[in-house]
Protein backbone atom coordinates (compact mmCIF):
# COMPACT_ATOMS: atom_id res chain seq x y z
CA UNK A 1 0.00 0.00 0.00
CA UNK A 2 1.39 3.68 -0.95
CA UNK A 3 -0.26 7.06 -0.11
CA UNK A 4 0.46 9.96 -2.28
CA UNK A 5 2.20 12.82 -0.74
CA UNK A 6 0.20 16.35 -2.09
CA UNK A 7 3.39 18.21 -1.85
CA UNK A 8 6.52 15.90 -2.41
CA UNK A 9 4.48 14.63 -5.19
CA UNK A 10 5.17 11.17 -5.02
CA UNK A 11 4.02 8.14 -2.73
CA UNK A 12 5.31 6.65 -0.33
CA UNK A 13 4.60 3.42 2.00
CA UNK A 14 2.78 4.80 4.88
CA UNK A 15 4.03 1.69 7.31
CA UNK A 16 7.34 3.03 6.29
CA UNK A 17 6.86 6.62 7.43
CA UNK A 18 5.58 5.63 10.70
CA UNK A 19 8.04 2.87 11.68
CA UNK A 20 10.91 5.36 10.48
CA UNK A 21 8.83 8.13 13.06
CA UNK A 22 8.48 4.97 15.65
CA UNK A 23 12.36 4.42 15.52
CA UNK A 24 13.36 7.81 15.23
CA UNK A 25 10.66 9.31 18.15
CA UNK A 26 12.15 6.52 20.50
CA UNK A 27 15.84 7.68 20.14
CA UNK A 28 14.65 11.35 20.48
CA UNK A 29 12.58 10.36 24.01
CA UNK A 30 15.47 8.06 25.39
CA UNK A 31 17.81 10.81 24.32
CA UNK A 32 15.97 14.41 25.09
CA UNK A 33 16.56 15.32 21.63
CA UNK A 34 13.91 16.24 18.59
CA UNK A 35 14.77 13.98 16.42
CA UNK A 36 14.70 16.37 13.44
CA UNK A 37 18.84 15.59 13.07
CA UNK A 38 18.16 12.39 11.77
CA UNK A 39 14.82 12.48 10.56
CA UNK A 40 15.98 15.01 7.99
CA UNK A 41 19.12 13.45 6.47
CA UNK A 42 17.01 9.57 6.26
CA UNK A 43 14.41 11.25 4.80
CA UNK A 44 16.64 12.52 2.02
CA UNK A 45 17.92 9.84 2.02
CA UNK A 46 15.26 8.35 0.66
CA UNK A 47 14.15 10.14 -2.15
CA UNK A 48 12.39 12.74 -0.63
CA UNK A 49 13.11 16.43 -1.57
CA UNK A 50 15.33 18.53 0.85
CA UNK A 51 12.94 21.43 1.16
CA UNK A 52 10.12 18.93 2.26
CA UNK A 53 12.47 16.47 4.60
CA UNK A 54 13.50 20.10 6.27
CA UNK A 55 9.98 20.91 6.90
CA UNK A 56 8.98 17.58 7.92
CA UNK A 57 11.65 17.12 10.43
CA UNK A 58 11.11 20.49 11.97
CA UNK A 59 7.13 19.16 12.44
CA UNK A 60 8.58 16.12 13.81
CA UNK A 61 10.94 18.14 16.00
CA UNK A 62 8.01 20.28 17.40
CA UNK A 63 5.63 17.52 17.81
CA UNK A 64 8.18 15.19 20.07
CA UNK A 65 9.50 18.37 21.85
CA UNK A 66 5.81 19.02 22.67
CA UNK A 67 5.12 15.57 24.01
CA UNK A 68 7.84 16.00 26.92
CA UNK A 69 7.94 19.26 27.53
CA UNK A 70 4.74 19.03 30.20
CA UNK A 71 6.63 16.74 31.99
CA UNK A 72 9.40 18.67 32.33
CA UNK A 73 7.32 21.65 33.36
CA UNK A 74 5.80 19.37 36.32
CA UNK A 75 8.97 18.49 37.62
CA UNK A 76 10.71 22.38 37.61
CA UNK A 77 12.98 21.40 35.14
CA UNK A 78 12.55 24.45 33.09
CA UNK A 79 13.96 27.00 33.22
CA UNK A 80 10.83 29.69 31.59
CA UNK A 81 13.59 33.11 31.25
CA UNK A 82 16.32 31.45 29.48
CA UNK A 83 14.22 29.28 27.70
CA UNK A 84 12.26 32.66 26.30
CA UNK A 85 15.65 34.58 25.95
CA UNK A 86 16.86 31.83 23.93
CA UNK A 87 13.97 30.91 22.24
CA UNK A 88 13.68 34.64 20.96
CA UNK A 89 17.39 34.62 19.28
CA UNK A 90 15.89 30.86 17.59
CA UNK A 91 12.99 32.84 16.15
CA UNK A 92 15.41 35.62 15.13
CA UNK A 93 17.56 32.85 13.87
CA UNK A 94 14.67 31.16 11.71
CA UNK A 95 13.81 34.05 10.13
CA UNK A 96 17.55 34.65 9.13
CA UNK A 97 17.67 31.06 8.10
CA UNK A 98 14.40 30.86 6.01
CA UNK A 99 15.63 33.77 3.87
CA UNK A 100 18.79 32.32 3.45
CA UNK A 101 17.60 28.64 2.71
CA UNK A 102 14.70 30.80 -0.08
CA UNK A 103 18.09 32.12 -1.34
CA UNK A 104 19.98 28.64 -1.74
CA UNK A 105 17.02 27.02 -3.37
CA UNK A 106 16.68 29.82 -6.00
CA UNK A 107 20.46 29.12 -6.59
CA UNK A 108 20.02 25.84 -6.65
CA UNK A 109 22.34 24.95 -4.07
CA UNK A 110 20.02 23.95 -1.27
CA UNK A 111 20.59 20.31 -1.69
CA UNK A 112 24.30 20.62 -1.47
CA UNK A 113 24.42 23.25 1.38
CA UNK A 114 22.09 20.86 3.54
CA UNK A 115 24.02 17.81 3.16
CA UNK A 116 27.74 19.09 3.87
CA UNK A 117 26.00 21.00 6.69
CA UNK A 118 24.69 17.99 7.85
CA UNK A 119 28.25 15.90 7.31
CA UNK A 120 30.09 18.55 9.24
CA UNK A 121 27.46 18.62 12.61
CA UNK A 122 26.94 15.41 12.58
CA UNK A 123 30.29 14.27 11.91
CA UNK A 124 32.20 16.85 14.70
CA UNK A 125 29.05 16.21 17.21
CA UNK A 126 29.10 12.02 17.23
CA UNK A 127 33.10 12.15 17.60
CA UNK A 128 32.93 14.32 20.58
CA UNK A 129 30.12 12.71 22.13
CA UNK A 130 31.66 9.65 21.64
CA UNK A 131 34.97 10.67 22.95
CA UNK A 132 33.36 12.68 26.23
CA UNK A 133 31.25 9.62 27.39
CA UNK A 134 34.17 7.11 26.45
CA UNK A 135 36.50 9.13 28.76
CA UNK A 136 33.63 9.61 31.38
CA UNK A 137 33.17 5.98 31.49
CA UNK A 138 36.80 4.99 31.80
CA UNK A 139 36.75 7.54 34.60
CA UNK A 140 34.13 5.96 36.62
CA UNK A 141 35.76 2.33 36.19
CA UNK A 142 38.69 3.61 37.38
CA UNK A 143 37.39 4.31 40.62
CA UNK A 144 37.08 8.63 41.07
CA UNK A 145 34.36 10.58 40.88
CA UNK A 146 32.41 11.69 37.48
CA UNK A 147 33.98 14.73 36.12
CA UNK A 148 32.01 18.02 36.41
CA UNK A 149 31.92 20.31 33.34
CA UNK A 150 30.66 23.44 35.45
CA UNK A 151 33.90 25.36 35.13
CA UNK A 152 34.80 28.44 37.17
CA UNK A 153 32.14 31.13 36.34
CA UNK A 154 34.53 33.44 35.48
CA UNK A 155 34.46 33.65 32.32
CA UNK A 156 33.22 35.30 28.85
CA UNK A 157 29.32 35.07 29.72
CA UNK A 158 29.66 36.97 33.13
CA UNK A 159 31.99 39.65 31.66
CA UNK A 160 29.91 40.87 28.81
CA UNK A 161 27.25 43.30 28.87
CA UNK A 162 23.74 43.82 29.82
CA UNK A 163 23.32 41.32 32.35
CA UNK A 164 20.53 39.63 33.30
CA UNK A 165 19.40 37.53 36.25
CA UNK A 166 18.07 34.36 35.84
CA UNK A 167 17.12 32.94 39.38
CA UNK A 168 15.88 29.40 38.45
CA UNK A 169 19.35 28.95 36.93
CA UNK A 170 21.05 30.92 40.06
CA UNK A 171 23.23 32.86 37.22
CA UNK A 172 23.83 36.22 36.62
CA UNK A 173 25.33 36.58 33.00
CA UNK A 174 25.18 38.62 29.60
CA UNK A 175 22.13 38.05 28.00
CA UNK A 176 24.07 37.90 24.51
CA UNK A 177 25.41 34.47 25.03
CA UNK A 178 21.79 32.89 25.40
CA UNK A 179 20.96 35.26 22.73
CA UNK A 180 23.62 34.21 20.56
CA UNK A 181 22.94 30.64 20.99
CA UNK A 182 19.48 30.70 19.87
CA UNK A 183 20.27 32.92 16.65
CA UNK A 184 22.75 30.41 15.63
CA UNK A 185 20.40 27.60 16.61
CA UNK A 186 17.70 28.96 15.14
CA UNK A 187 19.47 29.35 11.35
CA UNK A 188 20.70 25.65 11.97
CA UNK A 189 16.87 24.98 12.35
CA UNK A 190 15.83 26.78 9.03
CA UNK A 191 18.11 25.26 6.90
CA UNK A 192 18.00 21.65 8.26
CA UNK A 193 14.84 21.34 9.98
CA UNK A 194 16.12 19.99 13.44
CA UNK A 195 15.49 21.35 16.82
CA UNK A 196 18.02 22.22 17.99
CA UNK A 197 18.37 19.63 21.23
CA UNK A 198 21.66 18.22 20.22
CA UNK A 199 23.81 21.43 19.86
CA UNK A 200 21.75 23.45 22.47
CA UNK A 201 22.65 20.71 25.40
CA UNK A 202 26.40 21.03 25.02
CA UNK A 203 26.34 24.64 24.71
CA UNK A 204 24.05 25.42 28.15
CA UNK A 205 26.50 22.98 29.94
CA UNK A 206 29.55 24.54 28.56
CA UNK A 207 28.72 28.18 27.91
CA UNK A 208 26.04 29.19 30.00
CA UNK A 209 26.81 26.65 32.51
CA UNK A 210 23.70 26.39 33.67
CA UNK A 211 22.55 23.34 36.78
CA UNK A 212 22.38 20.19 34.93
CA UNK A 213 18.48 19.28 35.92
CA UNK A 214 17.67 22.44 34.19
CA UNK A 215 19.47 21.41 30.80
CA UNK A 216 17.44 18.84 29.23
CA UNK A 217 14.14 21.20 30.39
CA UNK A 218 15.17 24.14 29.17
CA UNK A 219 16.16 22.81 25.62
CA UNK A 220 12.82 20.68 24.88
CA UNK A 221 11.00 24.33 25.78
CA UNK A 222 13.31 25.91 23.01
CA UNK A 223 13.11 22.99 20.61
CA UNK A 224 9.19 23.54 20.84
CA UNK A 225 9.46 27.11 19.96
CA UNK A 226 12.01 26.91 17.30
CA UNK A 227 10.95 24.09 15.06
CA UNK A 228 7.37 25.52 15.24
CA UNK A 229 8.74 28.33 14.14
CA UNK A 230 10.65 26.64 11.04
CA UNK A 231 7.80 24.44 10.48
CA UNK A 232 5.60 27.50 9.78
CA UNK A 233 8.07 29.84 7.89
CA UNK A 234 8.78 26.75 6.06
CA UNK A 235 5.11 26.56 4.78
CA UNK A 236 4.29 29.89 4.36
CA UNK A 237 7.87 31.18 2.78
CA UNK A 238 9.16 28.16 0.68
CA UNK A 239 5.71 26.30 0.22
CA UNK A 240 7.23 23.01 1.02
CA UNK A 241 5.62 21.58 4.46
CA UNK A 242 3.83 18.17 3.30
CA UNK A 243 1.05 17.50 6.09
CA UNK A 244 0.37 14.02 5.01
CA UNK A 245 4.04 12.88 5.41
CA UNK A 246 4.09 15.01 9.12
CA UNK A 247 0.68 13.41 10.13
CA UNK A 248 2.52 9.56 9.22
CA UNK A 249 5.82 10.62 10.48
CA UNK A 250 4.38 12.40 13.68
CA UNK A 251 1.55 9.31 14.82
CA UNK A 252 4.70 7.36 14.74
CA UNK A 253 6.80 9.66 16.44
CA UNK A 254 5.25 10.61 19.87
CA UNK A 255 4.11 7.09 20.60
CA UNK A 256 7.94 6.27 20.05
CA UNK A 257 8.94 9.06 22.08
CA UNK A 258 7.07 7.99 25.11
CA UNK A 259 8.52 4.58 25.22
CA UNK A 260 11.72 6.30 24.47
CA UNK A 261 11.34 8.26 27.49
CA UNK A 262 10.98 4.82 29.57
CA UNK A 263 13.92 3.37 28.48
CA UNK A 264 15.95 6.77 28.69
CA UNK A 265 15.42 6.28 32.24
CA UNK A 266 16.99 2.67 32.74
CA UNK A 267 20.19 3.18 30.87
CA UNK A 268 23.21 5.66 32.56
CA UNK A 269 23.85 9.06 31.01
CA UNK A 270 27.76 8.27 29.82
CA UNK A 271 26.54 5.09 27.88
CA UNK A 272 23.22 7.14 26.57
CA UNK A 273 25.66 9.29 24.98
CA UNK A 274 27.85 7.04 23.80
CA UNK A 275 25.24 5.23 21.93
CA UNK A 276 23.41 7.96 20.34
CA UNK A 277 27.23 9.66 19.54
CA UNK A 278 28.06 5.87 17.49
CA UNK A 279 24.14 6.43 16.02
CA UNK A 280 25.14 10.22 14.91
CA UNK A 281 28.46 9.29 13.66
CA UNK A 282 26.68 6.68 11.58
CA UNK A 283 24.89 8.99 9.80
CA UNK A 284 27.33 11.35 9.50
CA UNK A 285 29.61 8.35 7.92
CA UNK A 286 26.57 7.55 5.36
CA UNK A 287 26.12 10.94 4.30
CA UNK A 288 29.99 11.91 4.22
CA UNK A 289 29.97 9.12 1.37
CA UNK A 290 27.41 10.23 -0.60
CA UNK A 291 29.53 13.35 -0.81
CA UNK A 292 33.22 11.46 -0.64
CA UNK A 293 32.96 8.94 -3.12
CA UNK A 294 32.32 8.60 -6.41
CA UNK A 295 28.90 8.71 -6.81
CA UNK A 296 26.74 6.35 -8.86
CA UNK A 297 25.65 9.51 -11.46
CA UNK A 298 27.79 12.07 -12.09
CA UNK A 299 24.64 14.14 -11.85
CA UNK A 300 21.97 15.75 -10.33
CA UNK A 301 18.61 17.37 -11.18
CA UNK A 302 15.79 18.94 -10.08
CA UNK A 303 12.66 17.08 -8.60
CA UNK A 304 9.85 15.66 -11.15
CA UNK A 305 7.75 18.65 -10.35
CA UNK A 306 10.32 21.24 -10.64
CA UNK A 307 9.02 23.43 -7.82
CA UNK A 308 11.18 21.68 -4.94
CA UNK B 1 -19.08 9.91 -19.31
CA UNK B 2 -18.00 12.13 -23.06
CA UNK B 3 -14.58 10.21 -23.38
CA UNK B 4 -16.42 6.74 -23.49
CA UNK B 5 -19.18 8.44 -25.91
CA UNK B 6 -16.86 10.14 -28.19
CA UNK B 7 -14.37 6.70 -27.93
CA UNK B 8 -17.23 4.74 -29.28
CA UNK B 9 -18.13 7.33 -32.14
CA UNK B 10 -14.39 7.15 -32.85
CA UNK B 11 -15.06 3.50 -33.17
CA UNK B 12 -18.48 3.33 -35.13
CA UNK B 13 -17.21 6.12 -37.63
CA UNK B 14 -14.05 4.20 -38.57
CA UNK B 15 -15.69 0.90 -38.85
CA UNK B 16 -18.96 2.95 -41.28
CA UNK B 17 -16.97 5.31 -42.88
CA UNK B 18 -13.74 2.96 -43.80
CA UNK B 19 -14.37 1.30 -46.92
CA UNK B 20 -15.83 4.39 -48.85
CA UNK B 21 -12.57 6.19 -47.87
CA UNK B 22 -10.45 6.89 -50.94
CA UNK B 23 -7.25 4.91 -51.07
CA UNK B 24 -4.72 7.60 -51.37
CA UNK B 25 -5.89 9.61 -48.18
CA UNK B 26 -4.50 8.65 -44.56
CA UNK B 27 -7.59 8.80 -41.77
CA UNK B 28 -7.14 8.98 -37.83
CA UNK B 29 -9.50 9.22 -35.40
CA UNK B 30 -8.32 8.73 -31.47
CA UNK B 31 -9.98 9.02 -28.12
CA UNK B 32 -9.01 8.39 -24.69
CA UNK B 33 -10.46 5.94 -22.89
CA UNK B 34 -10.49 8.01 -19.81
CA UNK B 35 -9.89 11.87 -20.57
CA UNK B 36 -8.93 12.67 -16.21
CA UNK B 37 -6.49 11.25 -14.22
CA UNK B 38 -7.46 11.56 -10.62
CA UNK B 39 -4.75 11.67 -7.91
CA UNK B 40 -5.93 10.11 -4.73
CA UNK B 41 -4.33 9.54 -1.54
CA UNK B 42 -3.38 6.00 -2.97
CA UNK B 43 -2.38 7.30 -6.33
CA UNK B 44 0.43 5.12 -7.63
CA UNK B 45 0.80 5.82 -11.23
CA UNK B 46 -1.89 4.96 -13.81
CA UNK B 47 -2.05 3.93 -17.52
CA UNK B 48 -3.35 6.14 -20.30
CA UNK B 49 -4.80 4.10 -23.14
CA UNK B 50 -6.05 5.28 -26.16
CA UNK B 51 -8.26 3.92 -28.86
CA UNK B 52 -8.40 4.57 -32.43
CA UNK B 53 -9.00 3.82 -36.00
CA UNK B 54 -6.71 4.51 -39.09
CA UNK B 55 -7.26 4.20 -42.74
CA UNK B 56 -4.63 4.14 -44.69
CA UNK B 57 -3.95 2.68 -48.30
CA UNK B 58 -2.73 -1.15 -49.10
CA UNK B 59 0.59 0.01 -50.58
CA UNK B 60 3.55 -0.16 -48.33
CA UNK B 61 3.58 -0.12 -44.24
CA UNK B 62 1.98 2.31 -41.96
CA UNK B 63 2.59 3.19 -38.06
CA UNK B 64 1.02 4.90 -35.61
CA UNK B 65 3.04 6.74 -32.71
CA UNK B 66 1.28 7.96 -30.03
CA UNK B 67 3.26 10.37 -27.74
CA UNK B 68 1.57 12.26 -24.58
CA UNK B 69 3.05 14.91 -22.93
CA UNK B 70 3.22 16.48 -20.02
CA UNK B 71 2.89 20.25 -18.49
CA UNK B 72 5.78 21.76 -18.77
CA UNK B 73 7.81 22.87 -15.58
CA UNK B 74 11.12 24.23 -14.57
CA UNK B 75 14.26 21.87 -14.48
CA UNK B 76 17.92 22.21 -13.89
CA UNK B 77 20.72 19.69 -14.10
CA UNK B 78 24.25 19.97 -12.76
CA UNK B 79 27.01 17.77 -13.12
CA UNK B 80 29.04 16.48 -10.00
CA UNK B 81 32.59 17.43 -9.97
CA UNK B 82 35.32 16.39 -7.37
CA UNK B 83 35.53 19.77 -5.20
CA UNK B 84 37.96 19.89 -2.42
CA UNK B 85 37.90 16.32 -1.93
CA UNK B 86 33.65 16.39 -2.09
CA UNK B 87 31.61 15.79 -5.07
CA UNK B 88 29.43 18.61 -5.16
CA UNK B 89 27.27 19.92 -8.51
CA UNK B 90 28.57 22.40 -10.63
CA UNK B 91 28.17 23.51 -14.40
CA UNK B 92 24.73 23.87 -13.93
CA UNK B 93 22.16 24.62 -16.76
CA UNK B 94 18.01 25.47 -16.05
CA UNK B 95 15.79 25.04 -18.06
CA UNK B 96 12.57 27.53 -18.73
CA UNK B 97 10.71 24.67 -19.35
CA UNK B 98 10.94 21.12 -19.77
CA UNK B 99 8.06 18.44 -20.14
CA UNK B 100 7.08 16.50 -16.66
CA UNK B 101 6.43 13.53 -18.54
CA UNK B 102 6.74 12.20 -22.15
CA UNK B 103 5.95 9.05 -23.18
CA UNK B 104 5.75 7.72 -26.54
CA UNK B 105 4.45 4.43 -27.90
CA UNK B 106 4.71 2.41 -31.85
CA UNK B 107 3.99 -0.53 -32.35
CA UNK B 108 8.13 -1.45 -33.41
CA UNK B 109 10.93 0.39 -32.48
CA UNK B 110 11.08 4.23 -33.24
CA UNK B 111 14.50 4.40 -35.61
CA UNK B 112 12.91 1.58 -37.79
CA UNK B 113 9.85 3.64 -38.95
CA UNK B 114 11.33 7.18 -39.61
CA UNK B 115 14.78 8.83 -39.84
CA UNK B 116 15.75 10.33 -36.53
CA UNK B 117 15.57 14.00 -38.04
CA UNK B 118 11.70 13.34 -39.05
CA UNK B 119 11.40 12.38 -35.53
CA UNK B 120 12.65 15.30 -33.66
CA UNK B 121 11.17 17.56 -35.98
CA UNK B 122 7.54 15.91 -35.42
CA UNK B 123 8.38 16.54 -31.33
CA UNK B 124 8.28 12.53 -30.89
CA UNK B 125 11.92 12.58 -29.18
CA UNK B 126 12.08 14.13 -25.34
CA UNK B 127 14.98 15.78 -26.49
CA UNK B 128 13.77 18.21 -28.73
CA UNK B 129 11.37 19.25 -26.12
CA UNK B 130 13.37 20.61 -23.44
CA UNK B 131 13.75 24.48 -23.34
CA UNK B 132 17.16 25.65 -22.46
CA UNK B 133 17.06 28.83 -20.32
CA UNK B 134 18.85 31.59 -22.54
CA UNK B 135 21.85 31.88 -19.53
CA UNK B 136 23.00 28.41 -20.24
CA UNK B 137 22.76 28.09 -23.70
CA UNK B 138 26.87 28.90 -23.78
CA UNK B 139 27.28 26.72 -21.29
CA UNK B 140 30.46 23.81 -23.03
CA UNK B 141 28.92 21.49 -21.23
CA UNK B 142 24.69 21.51 -22.70
CA UNK B 143 24.92 18.54 -24.79
CA UNK B 144 26.31 16.59 -22.27
CA UNK B 145 23.97 17.97 -19.51
CA UNK B 146 20.90 17.45 -21.61
CA UNK B 147 21.63 13.62 -22.56
CA UNK B 148 21.99 13.40 -18.88
CA UNK B 149 18.51 15.12 -18.18
CA UNK B 150 16.52 12.89 -20.04
CA UNK B 151 18.77 9.47 -19.33
CA UNK B 152 17.74 10.16 -15.66
CA UNK B 153 13.73 11.11 -16.38
CA UNK B 154 14.11 7.50 -18.61
CA UNK B 155 15.33 5.92 -15.94
CA UNK B 156 12.69 7.52 -13.35
CA UNK B 157 9.89 6.58 -15.99
CA UNK B 158 9.07 10.34 -16.29
CA UNK B 159 10.20 9.67 -20.21
CA UNK B 160 9.39 6.48 -21.76
CA UNK B 161 10.08 5.53 -24.58
CA UNK B 162 7.92 1.82 -25.46
CA UNK B 163 8.55 0.09 -29.02
CA UNK B 164 5.52 -2.22 -28.18
CA UNK B 165 3.03 0.04 -26.46
CA UNK B 166 1.28 0.23 -29.69
CA UNK B 167 -1.34 -3.32 -30.26
CA UNK B 168 -2.85 -2.89 -34.18
CA UNK B 169 -6.15 -4.62 -33.86
CA UNK B 170 -8.27 -5.63 -36.68
CA UNK B 171 -9.64 -3.50 -39.22
CA UNK B 172 -7.38 -0.61 -38.95
CA UNK B 173 -8.35 -0.10 -35.19
CA UNK B 174 -5.21 -0.19 -32.85
CA UNK B 175 -4.97 0.58 -28.68
CA UNK B 176 -2.17 2.30 -27.08
CA UNK B 177 -0.99 2.25 -23.51
CA UNK B 178 1.42 4.40 -22.19
CA UNK B 179 2.39 3.88 -18.41
CA UNK B 180 3.29 6.56 -15.50
CA UNK B 181 4.91 7.09 -12.87
CA UNK B 182 3.67 7.81 -9.60
CA UNK B 183 5.84 11.09 -9.61
CA UNK B 184 3.75 12.22 -12.66
CA UNK B 185 2.99 16.01 -11.74
CA UNK B 186 -1.23 16.92 -11.72
CA UNK B 187 -1.66 19.74 -15.16
CA UNK B 188 -2.56 19.73 -18.47
CA UNK B 189 -1.68 16.41 -20.88
CA UNK B 190 -1.53 16.29 -24.66
CA UNK B 191 -1.88 12.94 -26.41
CA UNK B 192 -0.74 13.38 -30.10
CA UNK B 193 -1.67 10.09 -32.78
CA UNK B 194 0.30 10.27 -35.66
CA UNK B 195 0.32 7.79 -38.55
CA UNK B 196 3.59 7.39 -40.59
CA UNK B 197 3.22 5.94 -43.99
CA UNK B 198 6.51 4.43 -45.42
CA UNK B 199 8.33 6.56 -42.93
CA UNK B 200 6.84 9.94 -43.86
CA UNK B 201 4.26 11.65 -41.28
CA UNK B 202 0.77 11.08 -43.57
CA UNK B 203 -1.80 12.71 -40.86
CA UNK B 204 -2.14 12.91 -36.99
CA UNK B 205 -4.37 13.73 -34.38
CA UNK B 206 -4.43 15.70 -30.88
CA UNK B 207 -6.42 15.23 -27.98
CA UNK B 208 -5.49 16.01 -24.00
CA UNK B 209 -6.28 14.43 -20.72
CA UNK B 210 -6.02 16.38 -17.54
CA UNK B 211 -4.11 14.93 -14.77
CA UNK B 212 -5.93 16.43 -11.41
CA UNK B 213 -5.70 15.49 -7.55
CA UNK B 214 -9.00 15.09 -6.30
CA UNK B 215 -10.67 14.64 -2.58
CA UNK B 216 -7.62 15.35 0.35
CA UNK B 217 -4.81 15.78 -2.41
CA UNK B 218 -6.24 18.34 -3.96
CA UNK B 219 -7.87 19.94 -0.66
CA UNK B 220 -4.20 19.81 1.04
CA UNK B 221 -2.34 21.10 -2.34
CA UNK B 222 -4.82 23.75 -2.55
CA UNK B 223 -4.72 24.81 1.09
CA UNK B 224 -1.03 24.69 1.05
CA UNK B 225 -0.84 26.97 -1.75
CA UNK B 226 -3.44 29.39 -1.28
CA UNK B 227 -3.01 30.11 2.43
CA UNK B 228 0.38 28.95 3.04
CA UNK B 229 0.13 30.89 6.26
CA UNK B 230 -2.57 28.92 7.35
CA UNK B 231 -0.90 25.70 6.50
CA UNK B 232 1.70 26.70 8.49
CA UNK B 233 -0.30 27.12 11.43
CA UNK B 234 -1.45 23.68 10.69
CA UNK B 235 1.00 22.06 10.98
CA UNK B 236 2.41 23.35 14.05
CA UNK B 237 -1.25 22.80 15.74
CA UNK B 238 -0.89 19.38 14.57
CA UNK B 239 2.48 18.81 16.21
CA UNK B 240 1.50 20.59 19.97
CA UNK B 241 -1.81 18.15 19.47
CA UNK B 242 0.03 15.08 18.78
CA UNK B 243 1.98 15.67 21.42
CA UNK B 244 -0.14 16.50 23.86
CA UNK B 245 -2.41 14.13 23.31
CA UNK B 246 0.29 11.57 23.40
CA UNK B 247 1.78 12.96 26.59
CA UNK B 248 -2.17 12.65 27.88
CA UNK B 249 -2.44 9.06 26.82
CA UNK B 250 1.05 8.10 28.63
CA UNK B 251 0.20 9.37 31.82
CA UNK B 252 -3.48 7.74 31.97
CA UNK B 253 -1.99 4.39 31.54
CA UNK B 254 1.18 4.16 32.79
CA UNK B 255 2.01 7.29 35.08
CA UNK B 256 5.11 8.27 36.89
Amino acid sequence: MQVYLPIAEMAVSPWLMATLGLVVGCLSGIFGVGGGFLMTPLLMLMGIPAPVAVAAGANLAAASSMSSVLGQFERRGVDLRMGLVISIGGIIGVGIGSLLFSWLKSQGAAEATVRIAYTILLGSLGTSLVWESLRAIAKTRAGGPAPSFRRSPNDFAHRLPFKVRFPRSKLVISIIPPLGIGIGVGILSAIMGVGGGFILIPALVYIIHMPPNLVVGTSTLQVLITASATTFLQSAANGSLDLVLSGLLIVGGVMGAQFGVIIGRKLKGEQLRALLGALVLLVALRLAADLVLVPSSLFELSSPGGGL
Amino acid sequence: MMARFSLWMVLLVGLIAGPSVQAQSTQVSAALIDDAVLVTSSFTGAKVTIFGSVRAGSVGRTDIVVAVRGPDRPAWIAKRKRTAGLWIGKDQINFAAAPTFFGVASARPLEQIAPSDTLSLYGLRPKGQLDIAKASTHSPLADTLIDAFVAQRQREKLYVDDPYGVKLLKGGLFRADIQMPDRTPPGLYTAKVMVFRNGRPAQSTLTTLVVTKVGAERALFEFARDHAVLHGLAGVLLALLAGLSAAGIVKRFAPG
